[in-house]
């Protein structure tokens, strides 16, 4: 089974959300890695970016397939984790610690409104 | 969606599945990379049920398969196999299939399963009046591909009176062993009994085995290596099947391969016989040998990226082709494709591939990649 972790938010695109203050730290969830398989390639944004709200901000190769990865909020790129991109192993290996792949400070409080909580989730995986 | 009658079995291996031409197959079962790589170092498995098998045979069978079959059949020694393609009057490709002759007047077709009608229909109406008659076995007979390095040892072990190291490739022969076994209480029975068959064949670019048994023994059989091979052969999904195809730059129907693409443009051209008198495509195809628009090239990504089918390929500014076939190939840990380019440009040395919104960077190479 695979691990959704309470304390986080998420999106139906099997993104995981952290809030600290207005900065989201987002990254694709456990269930999401494991369907994606090994994991060898990512593409993410740069520092300063600006997205709208369900928007492509980079994307994730596994040997099988390439999936996008989607904003859940409006904003702008404050931080990227680097390690990440020099080793996308990480995203398998930990999808919600060292797998983590941007900050985004939200322009818009609610959008958060829209995202599922750990149970909502939960319940979609399930299905 | 269809299910082979490994589907139980499959799930309780952990297998992820994917829909592929109907049917609900595992693409992998832990970690693709590494079911990929135990076909290259060890053995693997994979559960190839829903692939289709027809058998011609009459007295007009040798004939009638050398006229809707590109290669050669006729000077075929017995239990031996030959791959081509059928091809429609335009030099499309219907199906590419491997030929085993099992008897002078008597031959068998491995087709892929989401062409089993189509050709079925095809052989069926291009008889004329030849004494033939062809027979759909594809419900009749599930398949397991083992494949790898160490195949040859493992099923030499399993079935030690079949004789299989001696079964050369590209050769097919009967199951002793599993034909004594099972042929007495078989439900339903092959003509000419021909109920447990082994080729030396595969689409993985490694040596091995192709099994063809009846559906209703095939969970027998894979239980049986399983558990005899514990951790040796492997179950493998048809996501490995697919990289290790590409990796060798094999086709694939629907990917290189297509009803409005000749086999010339494929970069196959090595499996037509143009000495044969007729065959179905013949003229079309001599047509496309001296002027073709399009072929296949073989290309690898410069930086880490990976392309996949439908992407654009460009040299410069100008569109010039699309990627058919690719992925990551984990022997090279490297992107590695195919794509159908104008022909004018086959002799660039680089192009670039559009993978979402940037260009990356390939060389044109040789394939095999490895």
């Amino acid at each position: 089974m695979s691990e959704v972790k309470v304390e986080c938010k998420y999106t139906e695109e099997h993104e995981w959300i952290s809030l600290e203050e207005e900065i989201l730290t987002i990254g694709i969830t456990d269930h999401a890695q494991e369907s994606l398989g090994e994991i060898v390639f990512i593409e993410l944004p740069k520092v300063g970016e600006t997205f709208s709200k369900s928007s492509i901000f980079g994307a994730v190769e596994s040997t099988k397939s390439v999936s996008d990865l989607y904003t859940p909020v409006s904003g702008v790129v404050t931080e990227v984790n680097t390690s990440v991109e020099n080793q996308p192993e990480l995203i398998n290996q930990s999808p919600y610690n060292e797998g983590w792949m941007i900050k985004i400070k939200a322009s818009n409080v609610s959008d958060l409104e829209t995202l599922l909580s750990a149970e909502e989730y939960k319940n979609l995986i399930e299905e | 969606m269809k299910v082979t009658p490994l589907f139980d079995i499959h799930k309780k291996y952990n297998a992820k599945f994917v829909n592929f031409n109907g049917w609900e197959m595992p693409v992998w079962f832990e970690d693709l990379r590494k079911e990929h790589l135990q076909v290259r170092k060890g053995a693997g498995v994979f559960d190839v049920s829903h692939m289709g098998e027809i058998e011609i045979s009459g007295k007009d069978a040798e004939t009638y398969v050398d006229y809707i079959f590109t290669n050669k059949v006729s000077d075929l020694s017995l239990g031996q196999a030959r791959y081509g393609f059928i091809c429609n009057t335009h030099g499309g490709v219907v199906d590419d299939i491997i030929v085993y002759k099992l008897d002078f007047d008597r031959f068998f077709l491995c087709v892929n399963a989401g062409n089993i009608e189509n050709v079925f229909s095809w052989l069926t109406t291009n008889i004329d009046n030849r004494d033939v008659s062809v027979v759909n076995l594809s419900s009749f007979y599930g398949q397991l591909a083992i494949q790898g390095p160490k195949a040859v040892e493992y099923i030499d072990t399993l079935f030690p009176d079949s004789n299989v190291r001696l079964i050369k490739k590209y050769n097919i022969s009967n199951i002793l062993e599993l034909e004594n076994l099972y042929s007495s209480n078989l439900e339903w029975k092959c003509p000419n009994n021909n109920n447990f068959l082994i080729a030396r064949t595969g689409y993985t670019g490694e040596d091995g085995f192709e099994l063809f048994v009846p559906n209703e023994k095939i969970l027998d059989i894979y239980e049986q290596i399983l558990k005899e091979f514990e951790s040796k052969i492997k179950p493998c999904g048809l996501g490995s099947r697919d990289t290790l195809r590409i990796e060798m730059g094999f086709p694939l129907h629907g990917n290189e391969l297509r009803s409005n693409l000749t086999p010339i443009e494929a970069n196959l051209a090595r499996f037509i016989n143009f000495d044969k008198k007729d065959f179905i495509g013949k003229d079309a195809l001599e047509k496309v040998l001296y002027s073709n628009n399009s072929c296949l090239v073989g290309f690898k990504m410069h930086e880490k990226s990976v392309p996949r089918s439908g992407y654009k390929v460009f040299s410069s500014d100008s569109e010039i082709g699309f990627v058919t076939s690719g992925t990551f190939s984990p022997v090279l840990e490297q992107g590695v494709g195919l794509a159908l380019i104008d022909s004018e440009h086959k002799d660039l040395d680089q192009i670039s591939i559009q993978i979402r919104d940037s260009y990356k960077c390939a060389s044109i190479v040789n394939y095999p990649f490895i």
